[in-house]
């Protein structure tokens, strides 16, 4: 994570050495006027009314570090966190190791939406990440709806994702196809793959308090998470109530899924493989793997960005498909060393 | 104290509309005593097991579990009273004996408290009372189908119930772990004054371990009373359509030997 972090901040189209990129991150222009840290960090708006020193005018380097890449980073950190925390939260009520946020049709919602709005109405555009976000919920909503019948099951929830999931995304294609604008089109495949082209301090206050308040529900419910993980009949027999709890968990990782599409599109695999490296590593008690994929999340993600960002440099292409492309080597990995996919 | 546990009139089906699988069957059970419940396969035996844990929720009647209708009981306040062994479980990969146990102790944790002395004195004593104290630290899934029983027994001995219910617990064991889970049943009994309620699929097992008998056969009790009372030519024709021959061993326990089934009615007629 350190790594990529380091090589996000200093490499780029605009070049510069490692001394000035440090020398730009850790500019006391910065750090020496908590005004300028909280305009970044809160948004001018907020801070103007303050009366905070604005602090000297900023060199080059520090403005394209601090406005380009630092945000960049910190998006890409908070995605991989949510993606993360959604995908072991979802593997878990589930019980399903290949389910992935995007499990319950909170994509193929959000997709669906996004493509009516741009589509049909494109001068909604602006509002893309709330209107893909509350599409995503909305499909989420439905799916819940459609497996209930006195209750759920996994299977079912499972089943009612998938159904909404396909006839979203014959929708959405469908959408596509009508689309009379080819650069719309363009947009919103790059925005479908999942991309952190353009995200800036605005991307950053939008996720940050989602994300904290997901990453406190996740904790919170580690130890729900383990005891579903027993079966309904064994958890319920220990006093969890099942629908309410399964409920509730659904929600916080349809939160991050849609925290996460909102500023980002829809990144694939990362959800999904990174509950497996941490189960890898830790075992199966949530309370760590939950604490893992706080870290692991971010790490895979940046590390991932960094890629989509230089191996082809100055031309940049949507991070979701190096995720796609390390998933699913990763699960050939997985696959051919010990038959480790579980059911 | 021991716990009284019984069932009132109840009505049990899977859907609302669907046919009841269990009608108007009232159970009282012997508390400290082991009740075993037999019958043939569909004759509501699980049926009525789950309904007195709650997994069912009776479409008439109740559940009164020392003078409550446990529908109003809090779940954990259930299921401090009440713990369940189910007949198939399936343990997350990777998980140890000891942390399964230790799941057995979340009706007595609340939300972020961390564990206490209390709860690791009953894990100890729920894994020294089911025999498996050296396995504690094994991955559950390296564990043989017996001791894997064992091991999701001692969970459910960590709640410290006062009621258990087992549902088929020895069915899919070989002859050995089956008896190992039974003397874990009877010990329990004798040390925990546990209330204990088992579906059987063995006759010979059920007469051998428990005190009282409930035979079922199409959602109704047909008899009920200790084994020696239950264990019958006619109850075995009635119940389970089977010819059997009964025996005594040389221990004074009463035994069965299935010979085969009795002919179907329509069949007998045939013959006239």
């Amino acid at each position: 994570m350190v790594a990529s972090a380091i090589v996000q901040t200093v490499a780029g189209s605009y070049e510069m050495t490692v001394g000035q990129a440090l020398s730009a991150l850790f500019d006391p222009d910065v750090w020496a006027h908590p005004g300028v840290l909280l305009r970044f960090l809160l948004g001018d708006e907020v801070v103007r009314g303050w009366g905070l020193d604005a602090g000297e005018p900023l060199a080059t380097t520090t403005l394209i570090v601090w406005n380009i890449r630092v945000p960049r980073l910190l998006v890409s950190g908070l995605v991989g966190i949510n993606l993360a925390l959604s995908g072991t939260i979802f593997q878990a009520i589930t019980r399903n190791d290949l389910a992935s946020p995007y499990l319950l049709g909170v994509s193929s919602g959000a997709g669906l939406a996004a493509v009516v709005v741009l589509v049909i109405h494109p001068g909604l555009g602006v509002h893309l990440p709330l209107i893909a976000s509350l599409g995503g919920v909305a499909a989420f909503l439905i799916v819940y709806a459609l497996a209930w019948r006195g209750g759920t099951t996994p299977s079912r929830l499972i089943l009612a994702g998938v159904i909404v999931g396909t006839i979203a995304g014959s929708i959405q294609t469908g959408l596509l196809l009508m689309a009379p604008d080819l650069a719309v089109v363009r947009d919103i495949l790059a925005w479908i793959t999942g991309s952190f082209t353009g995200v800036g301090w605005i991307h950053v206050r939008m996720a940050l308090p989602w994300t904290l308040l997901v990453v406190a529900l996740s904790l919170a419910g580690s130890r729900y998470l383990d005891l579903l993980m027993l079966g309904d009949g064994t958890a319920s027999s220990l006093g969890v109530r099942i629908e309410r709890t399964r409920f509730l968990l659904a929600t916080a990782a349809i939160l991050a899924a849609a925290t996460s599409i909102a500023v980002a599109g829809q990144i694939a695999f990362v959800g999904l493989i990174v509950p497996h490296i941490a189960r890898n590593l830790l075992g199966t008690a949530h309370r760590p793997l939950l604490l893992a994929c706080i870290v692991v999340g971010p790490a895979l993600l940046m590390s991932a960005d960094t890629v989509a960002r230089l191996a082809l440099s100055p031309i940049q292409f949507p991070v979701g498909l190096v995720t796609g492309v390390l998933g699913g080597g990763y699960f050939l990995y997985l696959m051919r060393r010990r038959g480790e996919v579980r059911r | 104290m021991s716990a009284m546990l019984r069932g009132e009139t109840l009505t049990v089906g899977y859907h609302k509309h669907a046919a009841p699988i269990l009608e108007a069957q009232s159970i009282s059970l012997k508390s400290n005593g082991i009740t075993a419940l037999i019958g043939p396969n569909g004759s509501g035996k699980s049926t009525l097991l789950r309904t007195l844990g709650r997994q069912l929720h009776p479409q008439a009647g109740h559940v009164v579990l020392d003078g409550q209708d446990v529908a109003r009981l809090p779940a954990r306040d259930l299921a401090r009273t009440l713990g369940i062994l189910f007949q198939e479980n399936t343990a997350p990969g990777g998980l140890t004996v000891e942390a399964l146990a230790y799941h057995g102790r979340h009706p007595h944790r609340r939300m972020f408290q961390d564990l206490t002395p209390e709860d690791h004195a009953a894990v100890d004593r729920a894994l020294g009372l089911a025999g498996i104290s050296d396995l504690r630290h094994r991955n559950i899934s390296h564990l043989s189908g017996g001791q894997r029983q064992l091991a999701w027994l001692a969970m459910v001995l960590a709640q410290a119930p006062r009621v258990l219910l087992l549902d088929e617990p020895t069915t899919f064991l070989d002859l050995r772990h089956q008896l190992e889970v039974m003397e874990v049943v009877t010990r329990l009994r004798e040390e925990m004054a546990l209330t204990v309620v088992m579906v059987l699929h063995d006759i010979n097992q059920a007469v051998r371990f428990a005190d009282e008998i409930f035979a079922l056969r199409e959602g109704r009790i047909v008899a009920h009373g200790p084994p020696s009372q239950i264990l019958t030519r006619a109850l075995l024709r009635d119940v389970f359509g089977i010819e059997a021959e009964i025996t005594q061993l040389s221990d004074g326990a009463l035994v069965c030997v299935p010979l085969r089934p009795t002919p179907k009615m329509e069949e007998l007629s045939d013959a006239i």
